[in-house]
């Protein structure tokens, strides 16, 4: 505890509390706070009052209800798209989550050359996804890429077609951005290990108790809010895909690997429906806040009740 | 937080130094989406023609029709518009003329006698209240069928004259171990795989009437189900790694003979000669199989900004007179593959296939617009990609069903 | 123990190299000429490798252009640059301060800010760019480099403020009590004991943050205006034709070479990294 005795030497108010207001504090959070207010919230109610108007290329204020609500409900592609968004979500999240963690227990252990396969880890994460989805549609073509490079080896019933099959073209979503991701959820999950305590580690060498168990009763519920950024990221990340399909599958075959950010965008971008992709919008924004914030509450008042 | 104000003093310099820049007499910047080195070839000869009669051209280029036309919106919105934009005629156009966000060039167009000049149904769509606000500088045509004559010989097939013929042709074709359409699997593609088949089955009547009216009978019509019918029919005769596929790849697969046929616009012409084939000779051009002689066509254009000062007016006029002048069109038509927005335009210049399009022309019954972004609303059209591509890649829905379901999206759109 | 060791590394190296593999095509593609690309298999070595779709990416392809069209990655790199320091240092530092505000002092309705704060993140900025324009236009900022940051600022605040937040509520309660007994206010708390506590994170953000901005495409476009177009716009001016010929070898080379910024981010901030130890060490 060096820093704060030596403040303490610079600085003497004895009688200041340490849980006194601050209100530097208060002060500081005005950018954010305005942020929020006026860009965030802004224009969620924006996107609301557009989605009730028939706005096409340009916004204009000419209400008509609900209908654009009810063209949307009555598209075969919105329904798919969140469909999608609910299978993607689970498998994205759930790989990132998993095999993230595990490589970030892989390189915790100590390896030589740890910033080299950081940095491999982390390199789909620069790379732009319009040249990236080139490559990957490449490699997972049946008549381009892997299932014929596997079949000229002579296993010739080897099948890897899901991105031509409507049944099966969301899953290829999945790997591709699992792919990206995977490094970043890695390095948060290392920026956790490395503010755990190594007395811990003294401790439980001490006592004996093998390293996965460690990991599994010790660390991980220690890394809870470790855990909580990665969700909130990647479900971020979830909700707004829209350069992953574009570039992967564009939606098809058909609409069958469509996500609602692409619907979206696609109808206010290329389809002069800026009413109906404001309702879109609201819809999406709506089932995901109705998802994610049980566990956003649940998350701060556990947090409250540690403080 | 003192880094915003310094930020913002610092933008106001910054504003100050690039509106300067824009007084000039005669500068034009303009936003266009051709990138590719035969784009960027092609647009550098409108850029010589302006600046041949004393213009200054600021280039803008963004890629992607749909990311450039956003740009050029919302710079519009910004307040800091390209004098000239390239765009989409249609109904987006109209929007942004009705918004008083566009400038006329009605004063170029009528001393240029644009009116007889045009094919009348781009004339109609590049006017808005009786005027021009867009100067329309080429057609493509999207009904071309070009074939790999090495795959038929080998076959032991001639090209096709109707559809029925050629599903016989393409049996024959995979018979002998080609793939006999090379398609790639964008829904724009099938698309215009679907245009083609509606257009042979249905004839050119049919085809302008039931996408100029979007009339429900028409869409539920026998004749709509008999489109839908060949359509599917043609499923079998595609590979296996057609869907996601992006056009040239499917052009370069007809190209190097591994595909037979390939349905594709004029614009397919730049991979060929890419590949070192001249278009018209080892590598076929037709038009898709139909009774009626027709041309399914899309235009480029490009539109004026509402800018209120004299010398963009000026820039923006000179520019609309370049664009339509004859020798700034042969020039720029042969770069880019399609054939002159122009219809009195001598054809001798240009290679076969656009030779045969402009005789094609002359006769404005062959006139047919595509759905994509210029015959059909365009919440419409990307309604009619859906449809069309979910069908085609669905492998238990019935003609009856596809029919069905476009009819019913078609009517959601409208 | 040794075959532990064993085990480990042979499961980085499988991992890496499924993660580079995508990678290591787009590099072997880069190096063909296109004759070779358009026949042959994808996961084939260059017979014949060139770096000619390199040069072509970095300095543009003038043999049919005229003018300034011609020009490749190079013309916007820098303007890239401009964009990204500030963007940066704004959105890291901001989302720091903020995150650090939230977690280690009583503010009333913090918890409640946070929230809703964490919504920001879920909005497709495209759905939002006219309100966005107008509020950017209004404040005389639009079609600059500054409009640019601030709009970076706007969408990052939320993703660097939850970073911080949530790592600072991991720093023991203890120690920031037995700092603010000592008397250490808001900011010499702030940069003696959180910030050096927080590098693993910043290594973190900072590497995110840099990705999201340096590979913006919409935003730059959209509010840059013409001196403030990111290298992302020349990127897409490569690769983005959707109706010209294909160069994938160029497409390739030119992906490559933008992500080399980022990719010299994370080799630079895996110092943090390491220093994040140091700072562990500490602790305990």
């Amino acid at each position: 505890m060096v820093e704060p005795a030596h403040l303490a030497a610079r600085r003497q108010h004895p009688d200041r509390r340490w849980w006194r207001p601050d209100w530097t504090a208060r002060v500081a959070l005005i950018p954010a706070l305005i942020i929020t207010i006026v860009c965030f919230y802004g224009f969620i109610v924006w996107t609301f009052i557009i989605s009730l108007t028939r706005s096409r290329l340009l916004p204009v204020y000419n209400f008509t209800g609900f209908d654009q609500y009810a063209r949307l409900f009555a598209n075969e592609r919105w329904w798919t798209s969140m469909q999608n968004l609910a299978i993607h979500g689970c498998l994205f999240i759930g790989g990132c989550v998993v095999i993230g963690y595990g490589l970030a227990i892989l390189i915790d252990r100590g390896v030589r050359g740890e910033g080299l396969f950081r940095t491999m880890f982390m390199m789909p994460l620069s790379m732009s996804f319009i040249v990236t989805g080139v490559i990957w549609q490449w490699v997972m073509n049946p008549t381009l890429g892997l299932q014929e490079a596997v079949r000229d080896l002579g296993w010739v019933t080897f099948e890897f077609n899901w991105i031509v099959r409507q049944d099966r073209s969301i899953y290829t979503l999945a790997i591709a951005g699992i792919w990206q991701q995977v490094g970043l959820c890695m390095a948060l999950f290392l920026a956790g290990l490395r503010n755990v305590d190594p007395n811990i580690w003294k401790a439980s060498r001490v006592d004996g108790i093998p390293v996965w168990r460690v990991y599994l009763h010790i660390i991980t519920p220690m890394m809870r809010t470790v855990f909580f950024t990665v969700f909130i990221l990647m479900s971020a990340i979830v909700m707004k895909a829209f350069d992953l399909v574009v570039a992967l599958t564009g939606g098809g075959p058909g609409f069958s690997s469509d996500l609602p950010a692409r619907f979206v965008v696609d109808h206010i971008l290329n389809r002069q429906e800026l009413g109906m992709g404001a309702a879109g919008a609201f819809v999406l924004l709506c089932t995901v806040l109705a998802v994610i914030s049980p566990y956003i509450y649940f998350e701060l008042r556990k947090a409250r009740g540690a403080h | 937080m003192t880094r915003f104000t310094k930020v913002a003093g610092l933008t106001a310099l910054l504003l100050a130094g690039a509106s300067a820049s824009s007084l000039n007499a005669q500068t034009a910047e303009v936003l266009h989406w051709w990138t590719s080195g035969g784009e960027q070839a092609a647009i550098a000869e409108i850029r010589k023609g302006y600046e041949a009669r004393g213009g200054e051209w600021i280039d803008t280029p963004i890629a992607g029709g749909s990311a450039a036309r956003a740009a050029a919106v919302n710079r519009m919105l910004g307040g800091d518009p390209a004098t000239v934009f390239q765009f989409a005629i249609g109904e987006q156009l109209r929007e942004l003329a009705d918004q008083g966000l566009l400038a006329d060039v009605e004063n170029v167009a009528a001393g240029q006698g644009w009116d007889d000049k045009l094919p009348p149904l781009i004339m109609q769509a590049a006017k808005h209240d009786g005027k021009y606000i867009a100067a329309p500088i080429n057609i493509h045509g999207e009904n071309w069928m070009f074939y790999n004559g090495a795959a038929l010989e080998k076959a032991g097939v001639s090209v096709p004259k109707s559809w029925p013929e050629f599903i016989e042709t393409a049996q024959k074709l995979q018979d002998a171990g080609i793939i006999p359409i090379g398609l790639g699997g964008q829904p724009w593609q099938e698309r215009i795989l679907f245009n083609s088949v509606m257009l042979g089955v249905a004839g050119r009547d049919f085809y302008a009437r039931a996408y100029s009216t979007l009339d429900e009978d028409l869409l539920m019509s026998d004749t709509m189900l008999k489109v839908f019918e060949t359509f599917a029919a043609l499923k079998p005769f595609v590979d296996e790694g057609s869907p996601g596929r992006r056009w040239n790849e499917a052009t370069a697969m007809m190209i190097d003979g591994r595909a037979a046929f390939h349905f594709m616009g004029d614009w397919a012409k730049g991979e060929i000669i890419a590949a070192g084939i001249e278009p018209g000779s080892s590598v076929g051009c037709v038009f898709a199989p139909a009774e009626d002689l027709a041309y399914i066509m899309t235009v480029d254009v490009f539109a004026f900004s509402n800018i209120d000062t004299d010398a963009a007016r000026a820039a923006q006029e000179k520019m609309a007179g370049v664009m339509f002048d004859p020798d700034v069109q042969i020039a720029f038509n042969q770069k880019k593959g399609s054939i002159p927005a122009r219809m009195d335009i001598p054809n001798d210049s240009f290679d076969d296939c656009a030779q045969y399009a402009i005789k094609t022309i002359q006769d404005p019954n062959t006139h047919l617009v595509s759905t994509g972004l210029f015959g059909v609303p365009s919440s419409v059209s990307g309604a009619i990609d859906d449809t069309i591509s979910n069908f085609w890649n669905s492998a238990d829905m019935t003609p009856e069903q596809g029919r069905d379901s476009f009819r019913q999206a078609i009517a959601n759109a409208k | 123990m040794r075959l532990n060791r064993v085990a480990l590394y042979g499961l980085l190296i499988v991992a890496a190299f499924m993660l580079m593999a995508p990678v290591l095509i787009m590099i072997s593609t880069s190096l063909k000429p296109m004759s070779e690309i358009r026949g042959g298999s994808i996961f084939a070595l260059p017979t014949d490798p060139t770096f000619a779709a390199w040069g072509k990416a970095w300095f543009g392809d003038c043999t049919q252009a005229v003018g300034d069209v011609c020009q490749g990655l190079s013309s916007s790199f820098m303007t890239s640059v401009r964009i990204v320091i500030p963007a940066l240092i704004l959105s890291v530092g901001l989302g720091s301060v903020t995150g650090y505000a939230l977690a280690a002092w009583r503010v009333p309705g913090a918890n409640l800010l946070f929230a809703a704060l964490l919504v920001g993140m879920f909005i497709p900025p495209q759905v939002t760019l006219y309100p966005l324009i107008i509020l950017v236009r209004e404040l005389g900022l639009f079609g600059s480099i500054s409009g640019l940051v601030l709009v970076h600022v706007i969408w990052g605040v939320a993703f660097t403020t939850m970073m911080f937040r949530n790592f600072f509520k991991t720093v023991p309660q203890d120690l920031l009590k037995a700092a603010r007994i000592d008397g250490a206010g808001f900011w010499p708390l702030f940069w003696y004991v959180m910030l050096p506590l927080s590098l693993p994170i910043l290594g973190v953000a900072m590497i995110l943050q840099f990705t999201y901005i340096w590979n913006d495409f919409l935003l730059g476009l959209t509010f840059g205006g013409r001196s403030g177009q990111p290298m992302t716009v020349a990127l897409n001016n490569l690769v983005g034709s959707q109706f010209g010929e294909k160069e994938y070898n160029v497409d390739m080379a030119a992906t490559m070479l933008t992500a080399l910024p980022t990719l010299a981010v994370y080799l630079l901030s895996g110092r943090l990294f390491v220093r994040g130890i140091a700072a562990g060490a500490v602790k305990g």
